[in-house]
């Protein structure tokens, strides 16, 4: 009997769906953002997986990075010591490293992995032997290893005791002391480990005394939940107190283990503002599915109710009710799962940094989430499911109309939606507006064939700082060879994040700059600098290395300090900081203004001075029509030649860099429009379908009031005067909010009001329109069949 | 008369911070064994010994104050650093003296040194009851 019930409630249920296709939109509608959060969950999941290593999710381990100008790096010895002083916590260090192997039969480069120790605390067991010697060795201990188990299995298995055997790691002995355990692949993701060893004793295998912590190694900290709670907490604050920390750096310490620390912040830090449109956009997605649910709802209680006059128990309804709900769960989960491809072909276009191939999909932690969202969305749909039995009033029978209580609710949660649309369409209008105004900015360079060369922070020694030839010698190598069209001398490259400042004053006193202490940007250039970059002379010529006393200024700091001048009297001062005496350079010419940072950021007033000698810390942008690759190998073939201090170079090409700025901009504009489309089209679609509903509730009494003698426009005014009282103070609260809330927005807008009234007016009067042209479409409908409502 | 006090209090409290620290300068045509680069720093205790010495940016420098051995070449870099400058330092009356080279931005930007200044204004205010000296010497033209 119960089984035959099920079966006709599940075909009842499957028959209503198939006929409601504006519901299957509203649950796929909100299937989207779902599937998109549960991708960033996978990405964020997968990149904080440290199976690799034989580590469980709770292993008591965190990667702790410093970060310092944006950059992250190893924690310094100084801090790692700090932090064991004041806090219960041991500091592991790890770095992997390739180095020639020798055993009896073979000799090999193999991967080395060096660890501070921590194997106890992380309940890493060995195979076979121990790794009690391995637990942070004192220096001059014998040179130790474990054989990875793959190592083992792979050369050595055959060999009987295999523990206290000898091999040579670069040409020093090391006693094998246990096997890893089977489930440890490498301390870094996507890499193996033939050996492990003390990182202590990587100075001594490297015959390296004065070893230093390098760039490549990773920091970690061992100690328990509750203390990692406390040192993320305060850690950062209390090595500033300490003076051991500067105030512009950052400790962090993370769930990451194995992972390349740059990439880990740049995506988890873009995933924290995708994830927060996101949810935004979940939210509204809710409410549109919350209003359209309690539409359901409401005709749903009405079949109850026939079905109870008909003599079903209360069992049954309860079972009926049940189903229902656990039906539509269980197809938004599918829908979800539907949509996870397509979810992650978004997510790829958002992060394009991401390379989806080194995201490995856990497929326990899909089925957890899956699990936890359908306890969510079960427990949802069933508070809805109770706010409509028991606070809203549904009429029954003849004399049917919508009551004040429905009204409400549906007004007010088509409000809600509508808000949030005038609010994500403004947002998107804003960040196109930017963005086609960031496209129009003229950069004062040209990016095509240009290169930008720039070359490690040099060590400064005494005989550079004495002036010679080596500016013109090098300009003269550069230009001499055939493939190289131009070439110039810049200590602030285009886009290469160098800045250079000085002091400059106007003759009448006033500082050039901005700062305090009257910070000039200064750049020091050589004379055909402007051309090899394209850059328009706007007033006079360059500058010239035989006239060390003329000066070309930008179009800002024309504008600004000399407008009132001509050129031939346009002087500025510049101050000896050793003397403090003043010294007056005269301007020769006036550029265009140069973006050296991007096109979003402020134009400072700057100085181009002639550049003699070379100290190092200059870059060179170049023209020409080779690869980035080949030009590497002819600059740093004519650099040998010369007696320079250029260190490490750098080739990149302008348009490379241009892109690459602008890349985190569109990827946020990308997310914006997509979210702001799916909003659009789901408040139109819901705008419809909640008025159609309300008509349908409300359609006795509005054909009663017709046939009474009630002008169309008089009905429609009435339903439109309701939603006007019930919009406006959500609207208006809604953009208090926005308001508020507005730096997050207001970070990616440059040059682009956040407060533009024709465009919020615009839209609010479109979202009414839309709302009025809805409510006349379906009053008109109903009335028009006014005939059948009355019968 | 009270804010008078006060204010009195204040100026002699400054002046006689600002006496605490002196600033020289270091010519590049100045013959010494002192390197010509900066950022660079080094640490004497009450009696005057070097007990640190630093040839590059040292963001740890708090540590180096905990530090107790002599450097090994104390009284031949001792003798060199003093010799850029026309004044003897009372090392007896403070806990320790810190010396710090800097370049001019005059001869050219120097990142790490303004880092290394930062961090060394950072230590005034943490040992400002504990008898720290402060000195600096410019690198110029």
């Amino acid at each position: 009997m119960t089984y035959k019930l099920c079966v006709d409630l599940i075909l009842n249920w499957l028959k209503q769906m198939t006929n409601n296709l504006s519901f299957i939109l509203v649950i796929l509608f909100l299937a989207f953002p779902i599937s998109i959060l549960i991708n960033f969950q996978l990405i964020e999941t997968s990149y904080l997986d440290a199976n690799f290593a034989g580590l469980s999710k709770d292993s008591p381990i965190r990667n702790s990075v410093l970060v310092e100008e944006g950059k992250s790096q190893p924690l310094p010895y100084y801090i790692s010591q700090e932090i064991e002083n004041k806090w219960p916590v041991k500091s592991v260090y790890e770095r992997s490293l390739s180095l020639e192997v020798k055993n009896e039969s073979s000799k090999e480069s193999k991967p080395i992995s060096f660890i501070s120790g921590g194997f106890k605390s992380l309940d890493i067991k060995p195979l076979q032997g121990s790794l009690e010697s391995m637990e942070f060795p004192k220096l001059g201990q014998e040179l130790v290893t474990a054989i990875s188990y793959i190592e083992w299995k792979k050369h050595l298995k055959t060999t009987k005791n295999v523990i206290g055997k000898k091999i040579q790691i670069n040409n020093k002995t090391v006693t094998i002391v246990a096997v890893m355990p089977e489930n440890f692949i490498s301390f870094r993701e996507r890499q193996t480990t033939s050996f492990v060893m003390p990182y202590k004793q990587l100075p001594e295998l490297l015959d390296d005394i004065d070893y230093s912590i390098t760039p490549d190694t990773y920091s970690y900290l061992i100690g328990n939940n509750q203390v990692f709670t406390s040192l993320t907490q305060d850690i950062t604050l209390y090595l500033q107190n300490e003076a051991l920390l500067l105030e512009e750096s950052d400790i962090l310490i993370n769930r990451a283990i194995g992972v390349n620390n740059q990439k880990y912040l740049t995506v988890s830090k873009r995933i924290y503002l995708l994830k927060t449109l996101f949810w935004l956009l979940l939210l509204f997605c809710f409410i549109a599915f919350n209003n359209f649910y309690s539409g359901e709802c409401a005709a749903k209680q009405q079949e109850y109710k026939i079905r109870a006059f008909c003599g079903a128990s209360k069992v049954n309804l309860l079972v009926q009710r049940f189903l229902d709900m656990f039906l539509t769960v269980l197809l938004i989960i599918v829908f979800c799962l539907f949509c996870l491809p397509l979810g992650h072909y978004f997510v790829q276009l958002f992060l394009p940094q991401v390379s989806m191939e080194e995201v490995s999909w856990n497929f326990s932690q899909l089925l957890n989430i899956i699990f936890y969202l359908f306890l969510c969305v079960l427990f949802f749909m069933s508070i809805v499911f109770l706010i409509q039995e028991k606070l809203i009033k549904t009429t029954f029978g003849r004399g049917q109309s919508a009551s004040f209580s429905q009204k409400v609710q549906s007004y007010t949660l088509l409000a809600l939606l509508l808000s949030l649309t005038t609010i994500a369409l403004y947002s998107s209008l804003l960040l196109l507006e930017n963005q086609r105004s960031i496209f129009k900015t003229h950069l004062g360079f040209v990016d095509k064939n240009r290169f930008v060369v720039t070359f490690d922070f040099p060590e400064i020694r005494s005989e550079v700082l004495q002036e010679n030839d080596t500016a013109q010698l090098l300009l003269q190598q550069l230009v001499s060879n055939p493939e190289i069209k131009q070439a110039a001398i810049t200590s602030m490259p285009p886009l290469s994040e160098k800045t250079s400042y000085s002091q400059w004053f106007s003759t009448t006193g006033e500082t050039i700059g901005t700062g305090a202490h009257g910070n000039t940007t200064e750049d020091s250039i050589s004379a055909d600098y402007f051309t090899t970059l394209g850059t328009k002379i706007l007033l006079g010529n360059s500058v010239d290395s035989l006239k060390p006393m003329n000066i070309v200024v930008n179009q800002a700091l024309w504008d600004k300090y000399l407008t009132d001048k001509t050129l031939a009297d346009a002087q500025l001062l510049n101050v000896n900081i050793s003397n403090g005496k003043k010294t007056a350079y005269r301007v020769v010419g006036v550029i265009e203004n140069i973006y050296i940072s991007g096109p979003d950021t402020q134009i400072e007033p700057t100085i181009y001075s002639p550049v003699f000698a070379l100290t190092g810390f200059e870059g060179l942008v170049i023209e020409s029509h080779i690869s980035a690759s080949k030009l590497t190998t002819i600059v740093a073939k004519i650099i040998k030649t010369l007696d320079v201090s250029f260190n490490g170079i750098h080739i990149v090409s302008l348009s490379d860099l241009i892109e690459k700025e602008h890349q985190p901009r569109l990827a946020i504009l990308k997310v914006t429009l997509t979210a702001t489309v799916l909003m659009f089209i789901a408040a139109v679609v819901f705008c419809f379908s909640t008025i159609k509903q309300l008509t349908d509730k409300n359609a006795r009494e509005l054909a009663l009031r017709y046939c009474e003698g009630a002008k169309l426009g008089s009905l429609i005014g009435r339903e439109y005067l309701f939603f006007i009282i019930v919009f406006i103070p959500i609207i208006t609260g809604s953009l208090t909010l926005f308001t508020l809330q507005s730096d997050l927005l207001q970070k990616f807008l440059v040059g682009t009001s956040l407060v533009n009234l024709t465009a919020i007016t615009l839209i609010g009067a479109c979202v009414l329109l839309l709302v009025a042209i809805s409510l006349g479409y379906h009053i008109k409908q109903k009335l028009r069949f006014a005939w059948l409502s009355l019968s | 008369m009270k804010k008078l006090i006060i204010l009195l209090y204040l100026s002699i409290s400054f002046n006689s911070l600002s006496l605490l620290a002196k600033n020289f300068e270091y010519s590049v045509q100045t013959e010494s064994n002192i390197p010509k680069y900066g950022p660079q720093l080094f640490l004497f205790n009450k009696q005057g010994e070097l007990t640190y010495q630093s040839e590059s940016l040292d963001l740890g420098l708090r540590n180096e104050f905990r530090k107790k051995p002599i450097h090994k070449r104390s009284t031949q870099i001792t003798q060199d650093l003093l010799g850029l400058i026309d004044f003897q330092p009372t090392f007896e009356d403070n806990n320790f003296t810190l010396f710090f080279i800097t370049i001019s931005p005059e001869i050219g930007p120097c990142p790490p040194c303004d880092k290394q200044e930062r961090i060394i204004n950072m230590l005034k205010k943490k040992f400002k009851d504990q008898k720290v000296e402060f000195h600096k010497i410019t690198i110029v033209d």
